[in-house]
């Protein structure tokens, strides 16, 4: 792949793949580390993925990804038990959404942002792989069986997942449902 | 309730957020970085990692050996690429020159030479910002079987044949188990009419109590993995599918046995995919860490959805009447499209969907009885008891099929 050509991958998917390592890891810091790192561990595979017309480049770097979080997660577990620390950042916090909160006069707009504010929280608070699975379904628009080939697991597993996350979640914004 | 939750959902997760354009400048500064540290002696067509194993002449029933003097060395392929370290590295004591041929389709391989070890290439490699220095570096030739020379990586033809070459390791399916998952790469050149394929991947000697292979297919996708050869999942070994219409060469590696690891080994294939093991360890400290009346809402969950798993395995053709209902509006008849090898199917309200590949749903349902099949279930409260909701796919007698949602209480 050229440089040019990846020049036009990023432009394409950036803001799905952004968004979503936004999400997952919680933390701007980690979310670039994350996304930059994915672009290039992929560089060579996209080429190959858009020589081929069945292939999906963004279900690639997706799962690309996941795979970089989840051993990132795992040395961090190690690093965690010789000298335990607390480095992300709240959730749904301020500065996550510095960008994408906006600031609005009108009530509405107001009352609108916070409703956003109290899903993401909720879904941030998910387990990771019930996150994991919501934001690829909901945020990146995946079908199941997508979803199954990203993360390796089977379509029945994604659906009881999605499930869950699903009842998690209702009782979790029960406010907003019966608004 | 669903569809409010759904547009909820939807809408707080809009991808709206962009990364910053000095992030994305940084990335493609070091892809800049990475193509004239390789691209360059290509004219920048390819840029890419590279790798190998240390092997042994083995010559398979459709091998040949071919005398050396035809291809490059894998010194002088080494040097081609102004890597003199990895040129070294195949003039010691470990690498292994094999020169071998195999002929399927339209190409002619040969697998020309081997070696492993650690630093022995002067082109750093890096995954997720992790340096790769142990690794396995493969010399392999592509020819055309008609003898037409292959075309040179400046002409516009060049791209227009793609190959995967790829490890496979006895026990481990190569559709999952390939170049991709060991981080692999490659850097070519044509000499002569010859397209020379410096591949590279995370050193697989590790692995020499057992069969490791290095296959090549005529199709850079994946695709031609699954379809270009056979696991065999008693066995854990693997072979070319000889009804494969292409090239599908496959090379096995007698690597130094005394070089096997069985922990590195091990630990390596664990890295690559968490196992359902070390996934539910995941699970339970994330338990750990969530507020009880979380926790025993979420075990409760498991709970009901083993309580209607166990439920659903008792469901046939027969009693799915008797013991369950069928949710008025949900059944779908499924219509395949015959000129496609993918069927996709949901239920009438859509709330659930699916497909699958057309030679499965055929196999499901060959024959022409009545039958059931469980697409997916659901589980969640019902006072004392637990409410199944379950997908059914289902083949009357007049020969329909459809998709449907059925629901029963259990107690």
């Amino acid at each position: 792949m050229t440089v040019f050509e990846l020049e036009e991958c990023i432009r394409e998917h950036q803001t799905a793949l952004y968004s979503f390592c936004l999400h997952l890891s919680g933390a701007r810091e980690q979310a670039d580390e994350l996304y930059q790192d994915t672009f290039l561990v992929a560089m060579e595979r996209i080429e190959q993925l858009y020589n081929n017309e069945n292939a999906n480049p963004k279900s690639y770097l997706l799962s690309v990804a996941v795979r970089l979080w989840k051993n990132r997660r795992r040395k961090a577990a190690w690093r965690n038990r010789i000298a335990p620390e607390q480095s992300f950042d709240a959730p749904g916090g301020d500065a996550l959404w510095a960008q994408a909160g906006a600031v609005d006069s009108t009530e509405t707009k107001v009352l609108r942002e916070e409703q956003l504010r109290q899903v993401r929280d909720a879904v941030s608070a998910l387990p990771e792989k019930y996150r994991v699975v919501v934001l690829l379904f909901y945020m990146e628009e995946l079908s199941v069986e997508e979803l199954a080939r990203v993360l390796h697991i089977p379509a029945g597993t994604v659906k009881s997942r999605l499930y869950q996350a699903r009842k998690l979640l209702k009782n979790r914004l029960e406010v907003l449902l019966y608004e | 309730m669903n569809n409010k939750l759904d547009e909820l959902l939807a809408n707080a997760l809009t991808p709206d957020v962009r990364p910053d354009e000095a992030l994305n400048g940084q990335i493609l500064q070091k892809a800049k970085e990475e193509a004239q540290m390789r691209g360059k002696i290509w004219n920048g067509r390819k840029a890419a990692v590279a790798a190998s194993i240390a092997a042994a002449v083995l010559v398979l029933g459709t091998g040949t050996t071919y005398a050396a003097w035809r291809y490059l060395s894998p010194q002088e392929a080494a040097r081609e690429i102004h890597n003199a370290t990895l040129a070294d590295a195949f003039k010691g004591d470990g690498a292994q020159i094999i020169n071998e041929s195999q002929t399927f389709g339209k190409y002619r391989a040969t697998l020309i030479g081997i070696v492993s070890g650690k630093s022995i290439t002067d082109f750093e490699t890096s995954s997720g910002g992790e340096v790769l220095d142990d690794r396995s570096y493969w010399l392999l030739a592509i020819e055309h079987a008609d003898g037409t020379p292959m075309p040179d990586t400046s002409s516009p033809q060049y791209g227009e044949e793609s190959f995967l070459a790829s490890p496979f390791i006895q026990g481990y399916n190569p559709g999952q188990y390939n170049v991709y998952s060991f981080s692999g790469g490659y850097t070519e050149f044509v000499k002569d009419g010859v397209r020379y394929r410096m591949g590279e991947c995370d050193n697989l000697e590790a692995f020499a109590d057992r069969e490791v292979y290095l296959g090549l297919t005529d199709d850079a996708s994946l695709r031609s993995v699954d379809l270009g050869y056979v696991f065999d999942e008693a066995t854990g070994k693997i072979t070319r599918n000889e009804s494969y219409e292409g090239c599908n060469a496959l090379f096995k590696l007698p690597l130094d046995a005394s070089k096997a690891d069985v922990k590195k080994a091990e630990a390596y294939i664990q890295s690559l995919f968490p196992s359902e093991k070390e996934e539910a360890e995941a699970d339970r400290k994330a338990l750990e860490n969530l507020p009880e009346s979380q926790r025993k809402e979420i075990e409760e969950g498991k709970k009901q959805t083993e309580k209607v798993s166990a439920f659903v395995k008792t469901l046939t053709v027969d009693n799915i009447d008797e013991l369950c209902k069928k949710v008025p509006g949900t059944e779908n008849e499924i219509k395949p499209d015959p000129d496609s090898d993918w069927v996709e199917y949901r239920t009438a309200n859509s709330e659930s969907s699916g497909g699958m590949a057309m030679d499965m749903f055929k196999e499901l349902f060959a024959g022409d009885k009545p039958m059931i099949y469980v697409d997916g279930y659901g589980a969640s409260d019902a006072g004392d008891k637990v409410k199944a909701n379950i997908i059914i796919m289902r083949r009357y007698a007049d020969g329909r099929i459809t998709i449907a949602e059925y629901e029963a209480e259990i107690a």
